[in-house]
């Protein structure tokens, strides 16, 4: 049975298996190299520049603070975070109640910490150390008792979130896991009595866990049975029966919240026997440093909260529809193509909805305009609008106090603070449309803090609002300010610029732009948040508590004002209808209210009548013939192989056109450089559509300019990446960690970086990410995000800022620049309207125009205006934004023109770097890159571009090679203004360096191969001769 | 047909086994793939080679049974080697990115969906390995009894 032949043939047969496989280990080596290099601490690829000429690595260098004698010292580098970290924590915590002066704590103080998350640091980084409450509080001098934090750490702890870590299906039912007091007991039965010598405090720290992928479910359905509350949000019954521990053993009890999805604090608020609550957020790295600071005095509070705190997390009307909602008909919808990420996602999107019929009343201007008009008795306001009990906490008719427990912007201080407005001016004249806010502020306590200055603007909701179903806020942040340490007794002022295009309101259905009217009922208001702001206001207006209002307000911290430039009648049509950039700003977003496509089908949430419009939950809604079309990706029409462009129009298209110039020469060219066209002519068809295309971590090469090839981008803080230390041209300041890995810095969690109202901190937060950006050799960051928290229910609200536009806005813009300044290439993410995770890939948000521009967009529309840092020195507009995965309305974002070129390229003047998240729709790729997307979020190295099966699809649309041109002269116009240009000059290329694993299969593949052949040849001749054998 | 068999040596059921296991690989495959968004471009060219396989194995028990194991044997078991080969390459590469996903990220732990393509595409893979694997055991041995 075994003959000589056979062995031969098998050894064949088994070299053969073996070159096939080694052909599979080069190809999935080589697809995914970055991440291969990351792995195994190898340079595959090395970026080398032939010649220097002195230009390498002065474009952006590291700032002093990171350096001893022109090096990185990573003592110095973990000092720069870790101050910033605690300067965020100290700056960004909100103190809610502090009764009887609990806090701040003598230092030394003995206390007991209970709550898993007080020895368990949440959230905010991937990399890094974490530091835990507790260790920050012993930092700051307090003593821990020693037995509970005992017990505690043999629990193996974990915080759980709705997030990756979870089950993303749709009976998914969150527990919060904290571990019950007879767990604790069980540990140690005699724990109880370290409370006498750790009597000091109980600190209990309660929190709800928060990640990308998964929203909470709302309502009892998304809680496990036996956790014991009414929905993910409301305590637990082993929450509560910790807080009966401390109430009952002692007698100063101080409840920490570390959450970002806003929990229902009502019932801690009205308990007489905890004395203090402070928010914490997440603190991540560093960040418990900040927090042991406040609670032992050594900083005082000075944070105002980035959400609504509701009574019942389920109260606002956006959670009326928040969830899974599939159309119909959606057999109907076929996608070409639904195997990219984007369209599977974590759970299929592209045939749910999601009707935001809330109109503009998210958060508290739902809150505040609501108990505004319940004062004033006007629009049914103060009728129940829940007869089911599940949505309201109110007792009977709608009242304020029963809704709300904690106001956006509110926090409190270990000092008082008296703010008043001194004047308010305007220079019309000039066209100006900033309004200049004096605030004079006076510590008034005896101790010295820092406050933030809110001011809240009001617009008169008239009867021209009425008819044209224009919504109004009662109340709406304008601007904010942060002040210096005010000493007892002293008193600054503070001067904020509102900007009146925050004030304008968009009038969708009548003059279709910004608007504002003639009249001299507007008013501007401080406040220790929106509804102290607003009490402030209805000060002013005459009202007291016997009108309905929960407290009196200080008439002198508002200010009412006269805005009188209308031409005709009495609305100003025109003031606010252009753009900074001087363009004309129309009705852009056609399709994105489902009345679009059936009027009247959808009834929008008005003022006028609360009751009366009060959202209905959508369910099982039919889409019509259009919306299917539009649904199943069909929306821009294209020329394809079969339908082709008229010659003349392909032939004015140029390719490898003859050019002297290397992109290095571009180093710094402003966007309308006149070079850019010759320099974007010289790259050949394939070298366009593939720069075009891949704009995630791995970006094409083109050669005809020397552009190497490589990973530009990153998620930013807590990513490591691997730095080059091998190349021919390293950094002068150098890595100084041996395997040569930087770890991009952690802070505690976005919503805190909100939560310090704090322009300057932000700044300084996009300086550190830029200089770790230059060090790490990654200039490109995929943040901040900008999109607002529609619900306390999302699950991604710990990487956006608030449910205000201008908090987010300004934070975002202030982050933005502080990196721009320093060549980092910062890009907003998601633009736009991710406002849940439940079916994110794809799921369709339907809402009104005015909406989307004044909740959504006005966040990205700050910093892509960015007009405080616009000077005829530089364009200082952002230079990255990230398209998101749902669709506005029925259209994906990745194809909305109105969205992409219309607003963002068009009205905002935007001309950097559009990319995809995560390989979205790429199914609808022409018709992405026709809209104004530029490329996608490509995770792969290799020159495959599936879904198209080469360059030459491209080929026969003369409008979309424009654009994808276009999209070159972007990309590269953001390259050559960042700190990418530290490793390029024209000599620059990329060169393949021989790792140990290339080698491998190289090995591989030719031993195998040879084997192989020799194994045939040997076959053959054996075959042969036995042949030979068997004829003789 | 009972004649027909005891011409063939018990390897070459091997090499049947290896066709017939390459088979349920397939329907596996096919069964991986079936979720909304989890189809596999390379799934076709999958199929193709399975067929080839298959069809090989055919051949090659029709030749080795009639003319004896000799040089067209060797060349089909060798091509068939090659092509449940190339069906462990085509489905390691078309299910690379949703392995990358569930395996090596968090991106969709958990999602039942996401862990079926998965797991049901290792499963495949492991089906078309020891098909390749069983196959090339047969090709060591003499396949048929005639001479």
């Amino acid at each position: 049975m075994f003959k000589k032949p056979n062995l031969y043939r098998g050894l064949a047969c088994v070299f053969a298996f073996l070159l096939i496989m080694s052909l599979l280990a080069s190809s999935v080596l080589e697809e995914n190299r970055t991440m291969v290099d990351q792995t195994f601490k190898t340079n595959s690829q090395l970026i080398v520049s032939e010649k220097d000429d002195g230009s390498l690595y002065t474009a952006f260098i590291p700032d002093s603070d990171f350096l001893t004698d022109g090096k990185l010292d990573m003592a110095k580098d973990e000092a720069v975070h870790k101050a910033l970290a605690t300067r965020i924590q100290e700056e960004g915590s909100v103190l809610l109640k502090n009764e009887n002066k609990a806090l701040p704590l003598a230092a030394g103080t003995k206390i007991t910490v209970l709550g898993n998350r007080g020895y368990s640091a949440a959230g905010g980084g991937r990399g890094g150390a974490t530091v835990t409450p507790v260790a920050g509080m012993e930092q700051a001098g307090l003593v821990v008792n020693p037995v509970v934090k005992e017990i505690y750490g043999g629990l193996r702890i974990s915080n759980p979130s709705p997030g990756w870590a979870s089950n993303k299906t749709l009976d998914f039912q969150y527990d919060p896991s904290e571990t019950a007091p007879q767990k604790l007991e069980d540990a140690n039965a005699d724990y109880k009595e370290s409370f006498k010598e750790y009597s000091g405090a109980a600190i209990v720290v309660l929190g709800r866990g928060n990640g990308e992928g998964a929203d909470y479910r709302p309502g009892a359905e998304g809680v496990k049975e036996g956790v014991g509350s009414r929905n993910a949000l409301a305590l637990s019954t082993n929450e509560r029966d910790l807080l009966s521990v401390a109430k009952q053993n002692f007698d100063k009890v101080i409840v920490l919240i570390s959450t970002v999805s806003p929990m229902e604090l009502g019932e801690l608020q009205d308990d007489p026997e905890i004395d203090s609550i402070m928010w914490i957020g997440h603190t991540a790295t560093f960040g418990a440093y900040g927090l042991g600071n406040l609670l032992a005095g050594k900083a005082n509070p000075s944070g105002g909260l980035y959400d609504t705190y509701a009574r019942n997390s389920m109260s606002s009307p956006a959670m009326r529809n928040m969830g899974h909602y599939e159309l119909s008909n959606a057999d109907q919808i076929v996608r070409q193509d639904t195997s990219s990420v984007g369209t599977r996602g974590t759970d299929p999107g592209f045939t749910h909805y999601v009707i935001e019929a809330e109109s503009i009343y998210v958060g508290y201007r739902y809150y505040e305009t609501r108990y505004y008009d319940a004062v004033f008795g006007q629009g049914n306001a103060s009728v129940k609008t829940d007869s089911t009990g599940i949505y309201e906490d109110s007792k009977s008719g709608w009242n304020y106090a029963e809704e709300v427990v904690y106001s956006f912007g509110y926090g409190l201080s270990y000092t008082t603070f008296e703010k008043t407005i001194e004047n308010v001016t305007w220079d019309k004249s000039a066209h100006e449309q900033i309004a200049h806010v004096t605030v004079k502020v006076t510590n008034t306590g005896s101790v010295a803090g820092k406050t933030s200055v809110q001011i809240y603007g009001q617009a008169p909701y008239t009867d021209y609002d009425k008819k044209n179903l224009v919504e109004k806020s009662a109340v709406q942040l304008l601007n904010f300010e942060k002040t210096d340490v005010i000493q007892p007794g002293q008193s600054v002022t503070v001067t904020v610029d509102a900007d009146l295009q925050n004030l304008a309101s968009y009038d969708e259905f009548g003059a279709k732009t910004y608007i504002m009217e003639n009249s001299d009922q507007y008013y501007f208001a401080v406040g220790n948040g929106a509804h102290d702001a607003l009490n402030n206001i209805l000060a002013a207006q005459g009202k007291t508590t016997s009108d309905g209002m929960d407290y009196n307000g200080n008439a002198k911290a508002a200010v009412k004002w006269t805005y009188d430039t209308a031409r005709n009648g009495t609305v100003d049509a025109f003031t606010f209808s252009l753009s900074k950039a001087g363009v004309e700003i129309t009705n852009q977003l056609k399709y994105s209210d489902w009345n679009d496509y059936e009027p009247g089908k959808v009834k929008m949430l008005s003022r006028q009548d609360w009751a009366g419009t009060f959202p209905k939950t959508y369910e099982n809604m039919t889409a019509p013939a259009l919306m299917v079309q539009h649904y199943s990706g069909k929306v821009i029409d294209y020329h394809t192989k079969e339908n082709p462009d008229s010659a003349d129009a392909l032939a004015a298209v140029k390719f490898d056109q003859k050019t002297d110039l290397k992109f290095a020469d571009m180093k710094g060219a402003a966007f309308d450089d006149y070079r850019w066209p010759e320099v974007v002519d010289a790259m050949s068809l394939e070298e366009t559509v593939l720069f075009a295309i891949k704009s995630g971590r791995g970006f094409a090469a083109i050669d005809s300019l020397n552009f190497p090839i490589g990973s530009y981008a990153e998620n930013g803080p807590g990513t490591p990446v691997w730095v080059t230390e091998e190349t021919k041209n390293p950094a002068p300041w150098g890595i100084s960690k041996p395997e040569g890995s930087y770890t991009l810095g952690t802070f505690p969690a976005f919503c805190v970086v909100g939560c310090t109202f704090s322009p300057e901190i932000a700044h300084e937060y996009g300086r550190i990410l830029a200089n770790d950006a230059i060090l790490g050799g990654k200039p490109m960051m995929w943040l901040p995000g900008a999109n607002t928290h529609r619900t306390p229910y999302n699950g991604r609200s710990e990487q956006y800022y608030s449910e205000d536009p201008v908090l987010t806005g300004v934070i975002t813009m202030e982050a933005a620049m502080g990196a721009i300044a320093k060549g980092g290439i910062v890009t907003a993410k998601h633009f736009a309207f991710n406002d849940q995770e439940m079916h994110r890939s794809g799921v369709g948000t339907f809402m009104t125009e005015q909406r989307a521009r004044e909740v959504e967009l006005r966040a990205f529309q700050i910093p892509f205006e960015a007009s405080k840092y616009d000077t005829a020195e530089k364009d200082a507009g952002m230079l990255g934004v990230m398209t998101s995965f749902s669709k506005l309305g029925g259209i994906e974002c990745t194809v909305n023109e109105g969205l992409l070129s219309g607003i963002l390229a068009g009205e905002w003047n935007y001309n950097g770097y559009i990319v995809s998240d995560l390989k979205d729709d790429l199914d609808l790729m022409p018709q992405a890159f026709l809209a104004g997307l530029g490329g996608y979020d490509w995770r792969t190295e290799s020159d495959d571009i599936d879904p198209y099966k080469d360059v030459e699809f491209f080929r026969y649309d003369a409008e979309l090679l424009k654009a994808m041109k276009e999209v070159c002269h972007q990309k590269m116009y953001v390259f050559a203004n960042s700190s990418f240009m530290n490793t390029v000059n024209t000599s620059t290329h990329t060169v393949w360096n021989m790792t140990w694993w290339r080698m491998a299969y190289i090995v591989g593949i030719a031993a195998s191969a040879a084997l192989t052949l020799i194994a045939l040849v040997l076959y053959a001749i054996a075959a042969a001769k036995n042949n030979k054998k068997e004829r003789d | 047909m009972a004649e027909n068999t005891r011409k063939l040596t018990v390897p070459a059921w091997f090499v049947a086994a290896g066709a017939a296991i390459g088979v349920l690989a397939l329907l596996v495959a096919l069964i991986s793939c079936t979720g909304e968004g989890f189809g596999m471009k390379e799934l076709p060219m999958v199929a193709l080679l399975t067929l080839a396989a298959v069809l090989l194995c055919a051949g090659i028990l029709l030749i080795a049974r009639s003319r004896g194991d000799n040089v067209f044997v060797t060349v089909m078991v060798f091509l068939m080697v090659i092509a449940l080969a190339f069906c462990v390459y085509q489905m390691i590469m078309g299910k690379s990115d949703v392995f990358g996903t569930v395996l090596f990220s968090d991106l969709e732990k958990g999602y039942a969906p996401a862990e079926r393509a998965t797991w049901l595409g290792v499963v495949s893979i492991v089906m078309y390995m020891a098909a390749t694997l069983v196959t090339a055991i047969g090709a060591f041995c003499t396949l048929s009894k005639k001479a």
